[in-house]
Parts: structure tokens; C-alpha cells; sequence
């Protein structure tokens, strides 16, 4: 062949290359530019690119929304779900990565032009609008929808047309890795456009301490201090055009200043916040949650930018006025026409508030079976040593008191009596009612059973098995108990607490919550929801209310167990840790996940008691 | 301007198109400007150095030149033999004071560091003060272009050819480019005609220019730039895991430096093809040579060639070497006696040869290392023989080629743990960890995962290493790989680059997860 046919084969080759690297954009579309058809996985283009993805899945999804949630990461805690408890909106939360108000004034004018019947705009600030221009980035992750822009159609889709290969690399072998739970690569609910939070949600807290320990490195406070807020002009008339472009368009705004936290607000000086804070209230009217008592407690933070879900459901509550939902004193101002108020004013206030406690230390007892017969085994205690435990408990000062309190404390804020305790029993048997019963009566304190499913009423054998086992309570004693006002029963699990002697030879056992070698992710999401779907129904037929409170058998679980117990409308779970000091946080549903409890025996001493109740 | 970028690529495509447009008497000018355009782009004071250099050899050159060009012209033998002898006295001093400037630099911003710091060892042991150490801009290429020039020099004094007498032609000469990254260290006679003369365009130069230049891109993107994580890992925490993976460390450097360092060359010398100007090859399958003398006839070739000319004949023919024969031959037998001085000019070629690597004590311990092997080799040459002889074994037996190239495989492994340990005493801590605390019952899935060694890595890395096994295989067969493609059918031809251009484009030019790593002998 000659070199000039040789050269032209090359040329060719060449050209074919490049069809191929734009048909693999086009095909597996990292940032779901072309409609992302092989893979349609929008959690993915979301997290690599929120601006362009999120704006390219509403306008493929106008009908279905109608209200948006406007900002740039702080407004990532504000789920549409919540606004939807309190306006009458579909919502969408646009939020993209990097604070950029000239961006979101971009995307409200688009979302105005392209939806005929926006109701209602949450515009959510930080401190890092007021600091940070618009973004020049022009990487392809921060490239922008054209629509949003104004940049041509074909300059658009060209761009990613030859984006680096990478990108579609990394977007197959995240899809080859992908699992139900997110990732890094996956972290967005696309219906809400909110990160997906189920693990960083379950994640358990406690003290302050605890919390700094395990998360303090996204708490680190600033080099330098006192630095001037450098967009605050931008910034403020980014909202004023936003506010105009509402007003134009019948739409109704909410400017909130989101809570920031302290490691944040040192890194500014004070007088810069007041000059933002003036002059947004010449603009527009606006809550300012920027500095509260929630400001010096970083478990209401993610990191020291990034307010919990949590939060951003007490700044909802606070501004739409939902007394059932906890938030602190003297949390958030709503400034209007023209009134402000300065950092120094909120900080004395939140500094006052800081004064009344919003945490809790509630331990828990845990208690088996009580047989007079054989007190030395086991977990099995005698009545009269669970007697005189109670007696311990009044002589001590200790309240009993049972779960509906504690989540009463961490969401409404309603308070608990002084040294409170919980008492507790797993597995559901009969001599809780013969034994403990009578005592707690006599004492009038309240009790939580946490009974096995598949075991209520089988007083003599082990399921539909000839294994006699320990009596377990039926109908009348559930119907009595219940009956008293002081005994609630919750779950233990319908059948993960199984007894492997006495299951068929080769079944698969789970004697506890803890996935089994040969589960995948999915079968033990499925095998942990239909026992949860079990038991809810075995309840209802017993006429015990709905559980909201789970025992994990043997006190194992993992992250996931907790997920899926989140999803499954469990409020508290409780474990059999008894180093775990239950710190209760108002506001935190967090707090109440995985607690811990001091199982007793007649090995304890009363002192041992003392020791776990006051810590 | 990194020569792994497309702005390289781009720049290339201009400089070619450039030089085959304009008539053919100034097509070395094309060359020039691209070529200053090319250092400058490290920037000025990098080019302020060259130039130095440039007009300061030049000068020496005409001296030389015009020295040369005198002929004795006394009336008796006698009288023109004294003149004679002046003239090469004069020759001499003109050619030392050239050679003293032109390594003075080199040395002082090479090595001025190195010494600094050797002499504050030494005073602050004696309770003084130690020196600031100086920290010189190392420019571009300068270990390449000083001894290209001093080769140069050489030459001329040997009056091998005469001098260059246009500065801008000689300039060119010793700021081409292609040559400017990590050599080869040219030959003036050798390319000098094809850099002046304009050379017609040749589909086949574009051919093979194109072919050679995909193939370095892709042997140092897809392996030494994918080892070189591992490698950095190994040898820096070497300590954190068995001995045994500090020997895969060292042997994988072998590895990534061959890639990297003939890569770099393949894509120069691929782009000057371009031109039609041929470079002195480099490479020729090193890790197949039979025997360490064998390994440096075929590694770095150049720096060889350059080293065995310059150096090595003008110590080993000395008046000085010729004494030391005479006396070995008075207290050893002859047949070792003579190869006394050999193996003192190896010792000291090789010593040079790891002083060129660069600073440090680590560099000086790799050239004895191999200067002391080669040397046992020449020692060695006698008895060897002998035993094939009386055994009637024959060296071009599989056997005895694997075992070779084992043998010289191993000591060129051994002698990588000095020249990328950093530092002499961190060579041989890693070296006794090796031997010490091989600990191959511990080497599992996590410890090679740990130093970035999974499936996902290191497949491609063998299926690239196949690849130039089996290319390595071929050349040694004779057969050139480039030709043998061209005299594929079209479409074999067309799959072999499609292939070749998709990783190319994909995982190279259009990939920003790929980013080149600076060739390991681009700063010395």
C-alpha cells in the first residue's frame, strides 16, 4: 500500500475513532445530556453535574411540579416533602453544588419562562452567597442546560459530544458497583432533586462530645477570622431580580437565611453579616435563622456548611408556625420592610438560649424472663429481685418512663421528668405478665414489652415445632396489659430471633438481624421488610397498636438494618449496648436510633444499676 | 509545552506543515524557529542558558576549526613534527578550557546542591556553619545538549569533520526539538545532513513517523505511568510491606523507566521522522541482552556510544594506562594483566555514567555497581570461555540465553534499587529488607491491592506488556514492526490502527483522568 492510501486508512481511522468516542458520550451519557437511554439513571448525572441534570430532568418534568427550592448546597436539607406539609406546591429542590446567586436568579428567570404555573419560590441563602460570585468554572461538571444559559444548542451538546471518556468510564463502573443504598456516585433522590440521606440519617447521636469525636474533622474552625463577606452587593441584588421576577409572575417567595454554624460564623466578621443583613432587608423580606442557639451545637449540622434535614424541618416549623414540631427558643426572625436585626442581637439571644438544656440522658433496663424456679440461669431473673429493682428505682428518684416520651421529648420538645429510665423486656413472655406486671402496677410505672412476632400465644411449644419452650403471652394477657395504660409492646421481630436447634435441618436461620453470608443487599432488604410486614400484621391482629420502637435480637444490627427500620416507621431502635449513653436531642430523631440498654440478670447488683442510671 | 499534550500535537502538525511549504534551501529555518519556540516555552532564563552554551561552543568550534586548518609548513620533518606537536598542544588546551566551561556548567547547576551539602557534612562535624545551599533552575535537556556539544568538540579536535561555520545552522544542531526532552545525545556527522539539506516530503516518513510516535504514547501512558503510582509506593513506605514487594518495586521500575524513558524517545523521534531527519535510536531491547556489557550496548545507547567514544578508548589508550598494563604485567599473568586497564576505564565510564544520572551518593553506588560487574565480567570473559570450551556448551543455547538473561536482568534490578531509592543509605536499608524480611507467607490479594496492584490495574498493564513482548520478540527476530504492518492487508491495517488511535484518543489525549507524569530523565 502506499504511504498516501496509508495516510488516508489513517485518516479514516481517525474519523471512526472519534464517532466512536462520541457514540459512547451519546450512549451511556454521563451527564444525561442525550436522554440517558441506555442507563436512564438520573441519581448519577445529578450528583456529577446537579445544575445541568437537575434542569434538564424538570423540563422534562414541569407537569409535575410546581414550586422550587432555589440555592446552592444549604438549601440541600430542605426536602419537598416537608415544604408540602405546609404549602399547597408540588416542589422541586433545584439545588446545585457551589453557592451562585447569579445562577439561581438564571434558573428562576428559566423555571418562570418555562412553567406556566409556578406557585411558589424557596429561595435558600447561606453565608456563602453573600461571599462567592458567579462560578467561572467551565468544566463540564458546572457546565449549565442551555436553556438556563442562553448558549446555543449545538455549542451545548457538542461540549459533552467529546467530554473525556472518563466520565463514561467511571459512569459504567459506578453502575457495575451501584447498590441500593447511595454512594458517592449516586447521593440524589431525582424525584425531590434532595441528596438521598437514609445512612447519613441513621447515623446514631449522642453527646456533643461523641459527635465531635467521630465527625470533627468537618468541624475545623477557620485559619483566620474576621474576613468581610465579599458579594454581598451581588448577592443582594441577585435576590432583589428574583424577587421582581415573583412579584411579575404572581409567584410567591420565601427568602430564608439559612442556620449557619459556628465553625462559619467565626470565619466572618460581624459587621459584614449586619451589612448583608441590612441590606437584603432593603430588598426583600427574608427569615434569618443565620444565628441561633443550634448555631453552637454541631449535631444539627452535617458539616460546618451544611445543615441536617432535620434542621432545615425546625426552620419549616418555626416560619409556618407547626407548635407539634420541637424548635428552640428564639429560632429564626423574620425581617420585613426593611428591619433587620444585627449578629450581636441574635448571638446574645442565642447565647441565652443556650442556657436552657435541649438534651437528655435517659438509660434503659433490659429484662428477660422471670421465673421464681430457676433464678441462676441465664437472663432469667426472680420476680423478687425485679421487685426490689423497683423499689431501687423509687428510693433512687427515677422516673419510669416509656418511649412515646422520648420521641415526644425529641420532636415536639415536650419535656421529660427528672431522672428519667425506661423499662424494658425482650422477647414477649408469659411470666412478664405473671411477675412484672403486678409490680409495675403496683408502682405505676410503664413498661415496654418487645415481643417475637411468631411467638405471641405459644404458651408451650417453639412455633408449630413439639420444642416445648419458656411460655409466651397471648391474647388475654396482650388485652390486659394493654388495657393498663402502662404496658406498650413493640417490636422484637416477627421471626429474626429463631432458635436454630429447634428449625428444620438446612433452613437458613436468623437469629438475629444481622444479613447472612449468602444474602445479597437485596434479599436482605426484602427478607428484613416482609418480617417487618409480618409483624405489623400479627399486631393488628392482636390488637396491639403499631410498632414504632424495635428491639434488634441480640442487640445486632448494621447500618442498613437501621435504614431499613427508618423506612419501615420505626422511630426508635434499641440495642443491647450497655456503654451507650442514650443523650436525647431535641429536634434530632437521630438521637433515638440504636440506644443503648443494661440487660440485667441476677448477676447485677444493685449497684450496677446505679452505676449504668447515672451516667 | 509537555510533549504528552495536544498542544505538543498541534504544534508538531504547524512545524511540519510549515517546513514542507516553503522551498526546500530554508527548511532548516522552520526547524530553528520551532525549536526555539519549543525551549522557550519552559521559559526565558532556560533559553538564556542554552544560548550561552551555544554561542560559547560555536566560539570553540571555529578556534578549533581554524587550528585544524593549519598545516605545518617548517622546511624539515623535524621542524614541522615540533610545529605539529605545538599545534595539537594548542589544540588540546583550546579543546580542555571548552570542555572545563561547557561541564563547569553542567556541574554547577547539576551538582552544585550535591556538593554544598557534602562539604556542610563535613564543616558542621567540625562545629561550623553550613553553607546556604544553592538552588540553580536546571534547564531543559542540559545534561543532553552538554554532551552533544563537548561530543561535537571533541570531534572537531580529532578533526573528524570541520566546523559548523553558520551559528544559526549549529544552533539548530543543538536546540532541535525532538532531541531536547531526554535526548539521544546526536552525532553532529550523523545529523547534520538531514537537519540542513530540506528534506523532500515522504508519505513513508509520515508513516512510520505517525506509527512510532502512537506507539511511545501509549507505552509510557498505559504502562509506565500506570506503575509509576505502585512504584513510588513501594519505594517510599518499602518498609510497610514485605521484602519481597520491595524486589517487584525495583523490578517494576525497570519496567515503568524502559517504558517511559523509550517512549519519550519513540514519540521525538516519531516527530522528527516527521521531518525525515533521522535520530539516533536509543533503545534496543534492553531486558533481553544476555549479559550486563550486553545490556549497555543496548540501554541508553547514546550516552553508551557517547561514553565508550569520549571516555572510555581516549582512558583506556592513555600513556597512563599503557604504565599501568606494563606493571600489572610484572605482578599478574599476562591474560589477566591486560585487562587491568579495561576494567579501571569500566569502573571509571560507569561511575561517570551514574554521576550523569544525577546528584547524590544513590547515583554514584548504581555506576560502580555496574562498572564493578561489568569489570568481574571482563575478569570473568577468560574462564568462561574455557569452561564452554572443555564442556562444549554453546552460547546461543536457549539454556544459556534464559539464564543470561535472567542473570543480567537481576543485577539491572538490583541496581534500579540504587538509582530511584533517592538516597544511598535508603537503597540499601530497602535492599536488607529485601533479603532480610522477604516475607513471601504474608504476600495476599490486600497487600498487592494496597499498593494500587488490583485486577482492574494491573490487567491492562499485562495486556500492554504482551503486546510489547511480543514486539520486543519480533525486532530481535530482525523484524521491523512498523514495516511489517505496512505489508498487512488494508483492513488488518485498519484495525491495528483504529486500535491503536482509540486508546490513543481515549485513554491519552481525550482522557482527563490520565494526566502524563514528567519523564523520569526529562530533569537531569
Amino acid at each position: 500500500m502506499s504511504g498516501k492510501k496509508w495516510f488516508a486508512l489513517f485518516l479514516a481511522a481517525l474519523a471512526l475513532v472519534f464517532v466512536v468516542w462520541a457514540a459512547l458520550n451519546i450512549l451511556v451519557d454521563p451527564f444525561g445530556v442525550y436522554g440517558d437511554v441506555l442507563l436512564d439513571w438520573d441519581s448519577y448525572t445529578q450528583t456529577l453535574n446537579p445544575r445541568n441534570s437537575k434542569a434538564v430532568y424538570i423540563s422534562e418534568h414541569f407537569d409535575a411540579y410546581d414550586s422550587y427550592v432555589i440555592g446552592s448546597s444549604s438549601a440541600a436539607s430542605y426536602e419537598p416533602e416537608e415544604l408540602e406539609k405546609y404549602l399547597d406546591g408540588q416542589f422541586y429542590n433545584m439545588f446545585h453544588y457551589g453557592a451562585d446567586p447569579e445562577y439561581d436568579e438564571m434558573l428562576v428567570s428559566y423555571l418562570l419562562e418555562h412553567d406556566s404555573d409556578v406557585k411558589y419560590i424557596f429561595l435558600v441563602l447561606g453565608l456563602n452567597e453573600a461571599n462567592a460570585g458567579h462560578s467561572d468554572n467551565t468544566a463540564l461538571t458546572n457546565h449549565t442546560y442551555y436553556k438556563v444559559t442562553g448558549e446555543s444548542p449545538l455549542s451545548y451538546y457538542t461540549s459533552f459530544l467529546f467530554a473525556s471518556p472518563s466520565y463514561a468510564f467511571e459512569k459504567l463502573s459506578s453502575w457495575h458497583q451501584d447498590t441500593e443504598m447511595p454512594q458517592t456516585f449516586d447521593v440524589f433522590l431525582p424525584d425531590s432533586g434532595c441528596y438521598d440521606k437514609r445512612l447519613r440519617d441513621v447515623e446514631s447521636i449522642g453527646s456533643l462530645d461523641a459527635y465531635l469525636e467521630k465527625n470533627g474533622g468537618d468541624f475545623v474552625s477557620p485559619q483566620a477570622t474576621g474576613a468581610q463577606l465579599k458579594n454581598i452587593e451581588a448577592c443582594v441584588e441577585h435576590v432583589s431580580a428574583i424577587q421582581d421576577m415573583c412579584d411579575d409572575a404572581g409567584v410567591e417567595l420565601f427568602v430564608v437565611l439559612s442556620p449557619v454554624c459556628q465553625q462559619q460564623l467565626e470565619e466572618y466578621d460581624p459587621a459584614s453579616l449586619d451589612q448583608f443583613y441590612r441590606q437584603l432587608a432593603q430588598e426583600v423580606d427574608y427569615w434569618n435563622f443565620s444565628i441561633s442557639s443550634i448555631t453552637y451545637d454541631q449535631r444539627y449540622f452535617y458539616d460546618s456548611t451544611h445543615t441536617r434535614n432535620a434542621t432545615a424541618d425546625m426552620v419549616l416549623a418555626r416560619m409556618f408556625g407547626n407548635s407539634d414540631l420541637y424548635y428552640p427558643d428564639q429560632f429564626g426572625v423574620y425581617c420585613e420592610n426593611g428591619a433587620c436585626v444585627t449578629a450581636e442581637e441574635l448571638e446574645a439571644s442565642a447565647r441565652e438560649v443556650l442556657g436552657t438544656p435541649h438534651t437528655a440522658n435517659v438509660p434503659i433496663l433490659l429484662y428477660h424472663h422471670l421465673s421464681p424456679a430457676d433464678p441462676e440461669s441465664g437472663t432469667v431473673l426472680h420476680p423478687e429481685t425485679f421487685a426490689r429493682q423497683m423499689e431501687l428505682l423509687e428510693e433512687q428518684g427515677y422516673n419510669p418512663v416509656d418511649f412515646d416520651d422520648l420521641i415526644a421529648y425529641v420532636e415536639q420538645g415536650s419535656p421529660l421528668p427528672e431522672h428519667p429510665v425506661v423499662i424494658t423486656f425482650d422477647d414477649g413472655y408469659l411470666s412478664n405478665y405473671e411477675y412484672a406486671f403486678p409490680i409495675l402496677q403496683e408502682h405505676g410505672y410503664p413498661a415496654t414489652i418487645f415481643a417475637i412476632g411468631c411467638s405471641i400465644g405459644h404458651y408451650e411449644y417453639y412455633k408449630d415445632t413439639e420444642y416445648t419452650l419458656t411460655p409466651h403471652f397471648g391474647q388475654p394477657e396482650i388485652d390486659e396489659m394493654l388495657a393498663s395504660g402502662l404496658i406498650s409492646i413493640e417490636s422484637h421481630t416477627y421471626d429474626m430471633h429463631q432458635w436454630a436447634p429447634f428449625e428444620p435441618e438446612g433452613a437458613l436461620i436468623r437469629g438475629n438481624l444481622l444479613p447472612l453470608e449468602s444474602d445479597t443487599e437485596a434479599s436482605y432488604i426484602a427478607a428484613v421488610t416482609e418480617d417487618a410486614q409480618r409483624q405489623r400484621e400479627t399486631f393488628a391482629a392482636f390488637g396491639i397498636p403499631e410498632s414504632n420502637v424495635l428491639a434488634f435480637p441480640n442487640g445486632m444490627y448494621t447500618t442498613l438494618t437501621d435504614v431499613i427500620a427508618e423506612a419501615y416507621g420505626f422511630q426508635v431502635t434499641v440495642t443491647t449496648d450497655n456503654t451507650r449513653v442514650n443523650t436525647l436531642v431535641q429536634g434530632l430523631p437521630q438521637s433515638l436510633v440504636d440506644l443503648g440498654r443494661l440487660n440485667i440478670d441476677e448477676a447485677t447488683t444493685d449497684q450496677d444499676i446505679l452505676n449504668y442510671l447515672a451516667q | 509545552m509537555s510533549v504528552n499534550g495536544v498542544t505538543f500535537l498541534a504544534f508538531l502538525l504547524l512545524a511540519v506543515i510549515l517546513y514542507y511549504l516553503i522551498p526546500k534551501g530554508v527548511r532548516w529555518i522552520v526547524l530553528l524557529c520551532a525549536s526555539v519556540v519549543f525551549y522557550l516555552s519552559y521559559g526565558w532564563s532556560a533559553g538564556l542558558y542554552l544560548a550561552v552554551t551555544i554561542v560559547l561552543t560555536y566560539a570553540f568550534s571555529l578556534w578549533l576549526g581554524r587550528l585544524a586548518a593549519i598545516h605545518p609548513a617548517g622546511e624539515t620533518a623535524q621542524v614541522r613534527k615540533a610545529q605539529k606537536k605545538q599545534l595539537t598542544h594548542k589544540k588540546r588546551l583550546v579543546l580542555a578550557a571548552a570542555l572545563v566551561l561547557n561541564f563547569l556548567a553542567l556541574g554547577v547547576l547539576k551538582y552544585g546542591a550535591f556538593f554544598v551539602s557534602n562539604v556542610n557534612r563535613v564543616i558542621q562535624s567540625f562545629g561550623q556553619e553550613a553553607f546556604p545551599l544553592p538552588a540553580f533552575l536546571l534547564p531543559l535537556g542540559i545534561s543532553f545538549y552538554i554532551f552533544q556539544t563537548s561530543g561535537y568538540l571533541i570531534d572537531l579536535y580529532r578533526g573528524k569533520y570541520p566546523p559548523q561555520r553558520n551559528i544559526l545552522r549549529y544552533a539548530l544542531f543543538v536546540c532541535y526539538f525532538p532531541q531536547m526532552v531526554q535526548g539521544p545525545i546526536n552525532r553532529y556527522d550523523a545529523l547534520a545532513p538531514a537537519l540542513y539539506e530540506g528534506n523532500a516530503f515522504d508519505w513513508a516518513n509520515l508513516q512510520h513517523g505517525l506509527l512510532r510516535m502512537m506507539f511511545g504514547v501509549l507505552k509510557k501512558a498505559l504502562i509506565a505511568d500506570a506503575l509509576a503510582p505502585t512504584v513510588q509506593e513501594l519505594y517510599t513506605n518499602f518498609y510497610a510491606y514485605p521484602g519481597s514487594m520491595a524486589f517487584l518495586g525495583a523490578a517494576l521500575y525497570c519496567i515503568q523507566l524502559y517504558c517511559d524513558f523509550s517512549g519519550g524517545i519513540d514519540l521525538l523521534c516519531g516527530a522528527s521522522t516527521l521531518f525525515g531527519i533521522p535520530m539516533q535510536e536509543n533503545f534496543r531491547q534492553p531486558y533481553l541482552s544476555t549479559s550486563l556489557a550486553d545490556f549497555w550496548r543496548r540501554w541508553h545507547i547514546s550516552l553508551g556510544e557517547w561514553m565508550k567514544d569520549y571516555l572510555f578508548y581516549p582512558l583506556a589508550l592513555s600513556k597512563a594506562f599503557g604504565r599501568l598494563t606494563k606493571r600489572a604485567r610484572s605482578v599478574l599473568p599476562a591474560d589477566v594483566a591486560k585487562r587491568v586497564a579495561p576494567c579501571l576505564a569500566t569502573v571509571i565510564v560507569f561511575l561517570c555514567v551514574g554521576i550523569w544520572q544525577g546528584p547524590g551518593w544513590a547515583n554514584i553506588a548504581y555506576g560502580l555497581w555496574n562498572g564493578l560487574w561489568m569489570s568481574l565480567g571482563l575478569l570473568w570473559a577468560p574462564v568462561s570461555s574455557k569452561l564452554f570450551h572443555r564442556f562444549s556448551w554453546k552460547r546461543e543455547g536457549l539454556f544459556w540465553i534464559v539464564w543470561g538473561v535472567i542473570r543480567t536482568d537481576l543485577l539491572v534490578i538490583i541496581g534500579r534499587y540504587f538509582s530511584n531509592a533517592g538516597s544511598l543509605m535508603s537503597a540499601l536499608r530497602m535492599l536488607k529488607h529485601t533479603v532480610t524480611a522477604p516475607g513471601f507467607g504474608s504476600l495476599n490479594a490486600q497487600v498487592f491491592s494496597s499498593v494500587g496492584l488490583t485486577w482492574a490495574t494491573v490487567l491492562p498493564i499485562c495486556a500492554a506488556l504482551a503486546v510489547l513482548l511480543c514486539i520486543s520478540l519480533a525486532k530481535e527476530r530482525g523484524v521491523q514492526v512498523s514495516q511489517w504492518i505496512c505489508q498487512r492487508k488494508w483492513y488488518v491495517q485498519f484495525l491495528i490502527l483504529f486500535a491503536g488511535l482509540l486508546l490513543t484518543v481515549l485513554c491519552v489525549y481525550g482522557n482527563t483522568d490520565y494526566v502524563p507524569i514528567a519523564y523520569v530523565y526529562e530533569n537531569v
